[in-house]
């Protein structure tokens, strides 16, 4: 899987930020991943409830926020709730 | 039958369904907007006429769940919980119906009366969809009436439903979701602890006080008032409403159960609750829907490939703040020359004339015509651009862009310590400063919100135009558009220098974390954005006109009652002078001279409302002008002014686009140059730099009275209190530093300390204010 995501930097895996973990925060775009875990109850109402499946929409290493769709809902999420949000990627 | 009075339908469902269009279009023009007790949020309410039947429906706020986090969002709780409304019209988008229907089934599980409108449903083709309404209908247990509010389908069908029930009793649904073991088995000790503790009397021990019923201000869920089950699965997940004035031992017996689920589930309680009820919706929307494709609207991913672009986002959304305002300015001014040619001939030179014939008094003539009539025709001349700025904020809300310029700014806002959603309320703020503040309510944390609304009186308001208009007109001709617009930008940065030092004294802690939906893109339909024009108008012409057209009949009074005659000056000193001379050394650090008392009178209107800057120097001049007007009464033709104002709008609307198109080309001016020459502003101000330091005084100081309320409203007394205090202090000590500033080629002058000084002072003040206010913000 690591040759496709070369050349794709997520927020996670700028050298300032921290190290690439299995966070929203650290999620690629274009990617679809799973929620394992999302103890954050207004996203989870908003449909990021663990099991469902959403779409990282942007996640720039300079931007604050990222965007992510949820069927057809986008969401804009701050990396502080998106740092707690446990997801895998679904191959 | 269903009774014929007056029943009450609640209109909920979430942000962007379509509620408002549905609104719109169930209550025609028969609406009515007020704010909600407490707080200034709009309160919306119609009447639906439809055959001998008066419904009334109220728009609510747009919510996802019940569990609310703004104060919109809790105005629209309380209402559903407290107000009982007869019954409730949730609007459900058919193109999002898992979402949408998560505040569905809370709805259904208080047992209340719901009535379901599927939205949207001439979509669903579009997105290769079919749902199977009455299999949607038996799983819900509830009425299910397909429409579309834009295209006006399924309307009448609507309001057949509403009224063809005995009762709205029969809409109760009985639904039952499927939550996890764990939880019914925790909900029946609760309940076998409660009987065995409580014995008959229930509420007697389940609360520490007296209950008593619930208002909309100070809301609460008593047992007894909803759903047994749902009582204690809401008490599960610790429902602000609910645990209020419960007892502590009851308390602690819940909480011990909410350990053992998170224990056994490694889930919060809430969390799995909210779980269960998406497994329910998501098993319903399996069985109901049938889609062929994934439907995704491509159009509003690919139109956000530019305007959330990294690079082109941040201009992208200048250029379109850049076009409203340069819209909204040049295509107003030749309406502006319409209105005052047309009817200044009409409302103050055809009045006067028709009392002089009258034989009226001199002094009823001026409160009359140049009062009463110069004041209508002030407040008629500043509707035109008012009007295209809320129409082009209108068409930036309805079509979904506002949302986009909060994640664009949302890196300038961080840095100001605010999240982006705070940018909204500040582009609201350039209509008006009132809307502004409530806009404020959807802000998440209270922090967020009270220095938002701290900050907003630094965006220039449309009350501020007609007054930066006549100026640059009179001061700055040839640069008036680039004066105008400088003037916005420094109010922009006055609103940063404060924000940082909110951020470092005020307001110490982290912007809040913020989730908000992207809407899809929609074109706004003509009906929408003109009604929400019109309503945010209506409220903003009443509230202004009304203060401009007292100050303006109150200055014609006040100067025409003769105190004394000053014998050194020769002039009789009227109420208005003498109060006018005697706060002037005030002002006379940042240029006011002392003849220009008119200027510090106009500044003490202005705190009422800031158009009457403008109604306040035209009623003074007119008031100096009382003799020589007398002497200049001329024939008068309505038939002359109307030609004469047709022509001048005819030139005006080629000039507009004209200069819409050439914005930087100088304009060539002929006409009008000796008017403005020897415009009276011209001798009350004797240089451009006691101009430009008046001017930044009227950009920075106290807001209006309305928005003064607002605040206090919204953040209490203090809060407001501390608004007008720094404001008009920083005002001045700006206004003073610049005047002196441009002073300095005479020398330095000892009034150039004063602002120096007074900058320690703000700071203190500020250091001293935030002492209290952290711990309120930590309560709140």
């Amino acid at each position: 899987m690591w040759f496709k995501n070369r050349g794709r930097k997520p927020c996670g895996a700028c050298p300032r930020r921290r190290p690439l973990d299995n966070s929203l925060e650290s999620a690629f775009e274009d990617e679809q991943y799973k929620i394992i875990n999302n103890p954050h109850r207004k996203s989870f109402e908003l449909g990021l409830f663990n099991g469902n499946v959403i779409k990282v929409i942007r996640n720039n290493c300079n931007q604050r926020n990222i965007i992510i769709g949820v069927a057809d809902s986008r969401y804009i999420i701050s990396k502080d709730i998106a740092r707690h949000i446990k997801v895998e990627m679904v191959s | 039958m269903l009774a014929k009075n007056k029943l009450r339908i609640a209109l909920i469902g979430n942000p962007n369904s379509g509620k408002t269009t549905l609104f719109n279009a169930l209550t025609g023009s028969n609406q009515h907007v007020g704010n909600w007790p407490g707080v200034t949020v709009e309160k919306k309410s119609g009447i639906m006429k439809h055959k001998d039947y008066e419904l009334e429906i109220i728009d609510l706020p747009g919510i996802y769940s019940l569990n609310a986090q703004s104060l919109d969002e809790k105005i629209a709780r309380n209402f559903i919980v407290n107000e009982q409304p007869d019954l409730i019209l949730n609007i459900v988008d058919a193109g999002n119906m898992e979402r949408n229907l998560y505040l569905t089934m809370q709805l259904l599980q208080y047992r209340k009366p719901v009535l379901i409108a599927l939205n949207m449903i001439d979509l669903l083709e579009k997105m290769d969809m079919i749902v199977d309404y009455p299999k949607m209908e038996t799983m819900l247990n509830c009425p299910i009436m397909p429409i579309s509010a834009t295209k006006k389908e399924g309307l009448e069908e609507l309001k057949n439903k509403l009224i063809s029930v005995d009762s709205f009793q029969e809409y109760i649904s009985t639904a039952k979701v499927a939550y996890d073991e764990v939880i019914f088995a925790s909900i029946d000790r609760i309940e076998n602890f409660l009987e065995a503790e409580a014995g008959e009397d229930i509420n007697q021990y389940l609360y520490t006080k007296q209950v008593d019923s619930c208002q909309i201000d100070d809301p609460c869920i008593y047992y007894g008032t909803i759903d047994k089950h749902y009582f204690f699965l809401r008490l599960l997940e610790q429902d602000e409403l609910i645990i209020k004035n419960i007892n502590y031992d009851f308390m602690n017996f819940v909480n011990r159960e909410r350990e053992k689920i998170s224990k056994h589930t490694r889930m919060q309680t809430e969390l799995l609750i909210a779980e269960g009820i998406y497994g329910y919706v998501r098993g319903l929307c399996k069985d109901v829907i049938q889609r062929k494709t994934s439907s995704r609207k491509k159009n509003s991913d690919s139109l956000d490939q530019v305007f959330l672009n990294q690079i082109f986002g941040l201009p992208v959304f200048v250029l379109i703040m850049y076009l409203v305002f340069s819209l909204s300015m040049t295509f107003s001014e030749p309406f502006i020359g319409f209105i005052e040619i047309f009817f200044e001939g009409l409302l103050v030179d055809g009045t006067r004339n028709l009392l002089t014939m009258m034989h009226f008094p001199e002094f009823l003539k001026i409160i009359i015509a140049d009062g009463l009539g110069g004041g209508l025709m002030t407040v008629l001349s500043f509707v035109p651009p008012i009007f295209l700025i809320f129409l082009c904020l209108s068409i930036l809300e309805d079509s979904g862009y506002m949302a986009r310029a909060a994640f664009v700014m949302d890196k300038v806002m961080r840095y100001l310590g605010l999240s982006g959603k705070a940018v909204i309320p500040m582009i609201v703020g350039f209509g008006c400063t009132v809307p502004a503040i409530m806009a404020t309510r959807t802000l998440d944390s209270k922090r967020d919100r009270v220095m938002t609304i701290l900050l907003v009186p630094f965006i220039q308001c449309g009350a501020k135009i007609p007054v930066y208009t006549m100026f640059a007109m009179v001061f700055f001709r040839q640069y008036a558009g680039l004066a105008i617009f400088l003037i916005y930008l420094l109010g922009i940065f006055f609103a940063f220098i404060s924000a940082i030092l909110f951020k470092k004294l005020l307001f110490i802690g982290h912007t809040s974390e913020f989730v908000m939906e992207l809407p899809s893109y929609h074109l706004p339909t003509w009906n929408g954005i003109m009604t929400h024009t019109w309503f945010k108008l209506k409220s903003f012409v009443l509230r202004a006109g009304q203060t401009i057209l007292i100050v303006m009949i109150f200055m014609a009074l006040l100067n025409s009652l003769p105190l004394y005659h000053n014998a050194k000056d020769n002039i009789t000193e009227t109420p208005l002078t003498l109060s006018g001379k005697v706060l002037t050394p005030l002002f006379k650090p940042m240029g006011i001279e002392k003849d220009n008392w008119h200027a510090t009178l106009a500044l003490f209107t202005g705190f009422f409302a800031k158009e009457a800057i403008i109604g306040t120097f035209e009623g003074l001049n007119l008031s100096e002008n009382f003799d020589t007007h007398a002497e200049e009464e001329e024939e008068f033709s309505i038939a002359d002014s109307f030609i004469e104002a047709i022509s001048e709008f005819k030139e005006g609307i080629i000039g507009a686009f004209h200069k819409f198109f050439n914005p930087f080309k100088l304009e060539e001016i002929e006409q009008e140059e000796e008017e403005l020459n020897t415009h009276y502003l011209k001798h009350k101000f004797k240089s451009v730099h006691q101009v430009i330091a008046y001017l930044l005084f009227i950009m920075i100081y106290a807001p209006c009275m309305a928005s003064i309320v607002a605040a206090r409203t919204e953040a209490g007394s203090r809060l407001a209190l501390f608004q007008v205090v720094y404001l008009t202090v920083l005002a001045w000590i700006v206004g003073t530093f610049y005047y002196q500033f441009s002073q300095l080629k005479d020398g330095i002058s000892w009034m150039m300390l004063l602002p120096i000084v007074l900058s320690f002072g703000l700071l203190a003040f500020i250091k001293f204010y935030a002492k209290d206010e952290n711990n309120i913000m930590d309560r709140g």
